[in-house]
């Protein structure tokens, strides 16, 4: 659905993005994460036509972009969530929606009842009238987030769709865009919450100006962190970390809090083995399980590295 | 490009400007000081002049026959009506001349009206009804009895009075046009405006077209209380409403609009160009300048001379408009107004 072939933009000689390549699938929900600066956003203008790469290329749904006519057909299909709600805030809700569908060529009939079932379901439904100004900031987050779906895009670009935004609004967002998940819609998602993301998002890329890693969060924690086992005894003692650091697989054998901590290659295979010596050492187990890496563990180890 | 795209554009912006309290005094307040106030200030040398000097003549008609769409040359004629006639070297008394073409003749004591009237002796005539704006021409005429002096007054008083007034469609587009483009910058909106399928030109078309609208409502508005309150304060010396004539129909239908739509284009180019309201509109401000030295230009008398400079020069600005038209779209750019943003 969306390819970047070592897409890349320039400012006036500051490079923004340099040799992107990624391949968001069909239905994909798709985190793009990275620090400020890191060409996040351009990346999203660049792939929903709004500036032009100095480099590369991408493909949107097979058209190209900043090429006419695909440019138009990429505009067409399309959906916008920029870092700014961007409404006219002498109008109402239902008056913005409504601009924006008859610009995406939306029939009557389908706009007011496309309006009114994105309304619903982001909880605003009932100051729909009201002029926007009067609206809160995570109501003008969810017009927004609504004004990027009420043409029904096939491609659905979102940047920071949770900034600034209340728990409780958050909240309602995130179910919103995991009910669109399973609509089968490509959603396109620039964000700094890394939970978020873990939640969302079926497939992420951290960049910075490039892309530094790409897969499921599962894939890339076990990528960048190894795979590490726990064990909490009930007497700590340093010579059982030397028990576990006698056997040839266990690697980085450390004490932390009272626990030993060891990576390995095959959790499921050594954590008998590793049992069994500790026990014949005289050790007593109280729990053996595998330190949960979180997205934020990769992130900061990727953008660390990436600074470094 | 398609107009549909272009009006559901405007028809916002149209609904933004209603919300707006700020916009909507300007464009009624100004147009209505404008329209009000200059039509008093010009009629007072009119009315002051037509009391001085008005010259009664009092006509007496015992029409006996009447000629129509007929060419006649020397010939006499007396208490008759002539309408739709060609007449040259003749000799007219006492008669009423309508629509009619009068050439070197001697014309005594005769109701004219919407007639073309050359190089003859006009003497003892209801002048009140020989008007350049009638469609009328004195040149070389030897004008006797009448009030030649309060003619040419307010032929000039009229033409200026149309010519200020037509800074009111100027002027009232820098406030909307300037925040066109620049108050979307402002607003943020205009990111998820450039990501739909709207072409550059169907966008500028649309914004231009909104405020053209609401500019050119204000102003045929100030034109219609304009030309009420002359033809009211001017009646009663000229003896006929005087407007609208066909000098200010050009005006109003053809330059009117024309510079509207360069100032609203001018505007709306720089408000594509620049990142700020304040300096969106004192370039817009400036822009009103070359307005001003067109009426400077005005007062030399050429635009004022007649039907036809007015027309040139109407067509001349709206040739102009295609081409600031055409120049928008040029240097129109998207990724610019994106990435420029303070």
């Amino acid at each position: 659905m969306i390819e970047t072939i070592g897409l890349g933009r320039t400012f006036d000689g500051n490079v923004a993005v340099e040799d992107l390549r990624l391949k968001v699938d069909e239905g994909e929900v798709f985190g793009l994460l990275g620090p400020n600066g890191a060409g996040k956003t351009t990346t999203i203008r660049m792939l929903s036509c709004l500036i032009k790469q100095t480099s590369g290329t991408a493909f949107v749904n097979g058209f190209e972009i900043n090429k006419e006519p695909d440019s138009t057909n990429i505009r067409t299909m399309v959906g916008l969530l920029p870092e700014s709600p961007g409404l006219y805030d002498s109008l109402s809700a239902h008056k913005n929606l409504d601009f924006f569908a008859q610009l995406y060529g939306v029939p009557k009939d389908k706009r007011e009842k496309r309006i009114e079932e994105l309304l619903r379901m982001l909880e605003v439904w009932d100051g729909r009238d009201e002029p926007v100004a009067t609206y809160s900031k995570g109501m003008k987050q969810k017009i927004a987030i609504a004004r990027a779906f009420v043409h029904d895009p096939q491609v659905v670009f979102l940047d920071e769709p949770t900034a600034g935004l209340d728990p409780e609004a958050a909240f309602t967002v995130r179910e919103f865009l995991l009910s669109l998940k399973k609509e089968g819609r490509t959603v396109f998602i620039n964000s700094h919450h890394l939970d978020e993301v873990e939640k969302l998002c079926d497939r992420i890329a951290v960049m910075n100006r490039t892309v530094l890693a790409a897969g499921s969060p599962k894939e890339l924690a076990a990528r960048y962190w190894g795979r590490t086992t726990v064990i909490e005894l009930a007497g700590p003692e340093p010579r059982f970390a030397e028990v576990v650091r006698s056997l040839s697989f266990a690697s980085n054998v450390r004490m932390k809090d009272g626990n030993i901590l060891v990576d390995l290659d095959d959790p499921e295979m050594r954590n008998p083995v590793i049992v069994d010596a500790l026990m014949r050492a005289g050790a007593k187990i109280e729990y053996v399980t595998e330190l949960k890496r979180s997205l934020e563990d990769v992130y900061m180890k990727l953008i660390g590295g990436g600074k470094g | 490009m398609r107009l549909d795209r272009s009006i559901i554009v405007a028809k916002k912006d149209l609904a933004e400007f209603r919300k707006n309290k700020y916009i909507m005094m300007t464009l009624l307040i100004m147009p209505l000081i404008v329209s009000v106030f200059l039509p008093i200030v010009y009629v007072v040398p009119i009315n002051r002049l037509g009391s001085e000097t008005s010259t009664e003549v009092t006509l007496t008609f015992n029409i006996t026959a009447v000629y129509t769409n007929a060419s006649y040359s020397n010939m006499t004629f007396s208490d008759a009506k002539l309408d739709g006639v060609t007449l040259s070297n003749c000799v007219i008394t006492s008669c009423i001349v309508l629509n009619s073409s009068v050439l070197a003749s001697n014309i005594y004591a005769s109701q004219i009206n919407g007639s073309e009237v050359r190089d003859c002796l006009i003497s003892g005539c209801d002048l009140i009804l020989i008007d350049d704006d009638g469609g009328n021409s004195l040149s070389n005429s030897n004008y006797v009895g009448g009030n030649k002096q309060l003619d040419d007054l307010k032929d000039l008083m009229f033409n200026l009075l149309l010519l200020l007034l037509i800074m009111i469609p100027v002027t009232i587009p820098t406030v909307t046009a300037s925040y066109s483009f620049v108050g979307e910058k402002v607003n943020r909106s205009l990111e998820p405006l450039l990501a739909t399928p709207t072409t550059d030109l169907e966008l500028l078309v649309g914004k231009a077209g909104s405020i053209f609208a609401i500019s050119m409502a204000a102003t045929w508005m100030s034109f219609v209380v304009s030309v009420v309150i002359v033809d009211v304060l001017t009646e009663h010396v000229l003896g006929y409403y005087p407007l609208p004539n066909l000098y200010w129909a050009v005006g109003i239908l053809l330059l009117a609009p024309g510079m509207c739509l360069m100032s609203i284009l001018a505007n709306v180019l720089i408000s594509s160009r620049v990142n700020d309201v304040r300096v969106s509109q004192q370039i817009g401000g400036v822009l009103v300048l070359p307005v001003l030295m067109f009426f400077v230009f005005s007062l030399s008398g050429f635009l004022s001379a007649g039907l036809a400079p007015i027309l040139i020069f109407s067509l001349v600005i709206l040739g102009a408009d295609a081409g600031i038209l055409w120049l928008s779209t040029k240097v129109f750019r998207r990724e610019e107004i994106l990435v420029n943003w303070k």
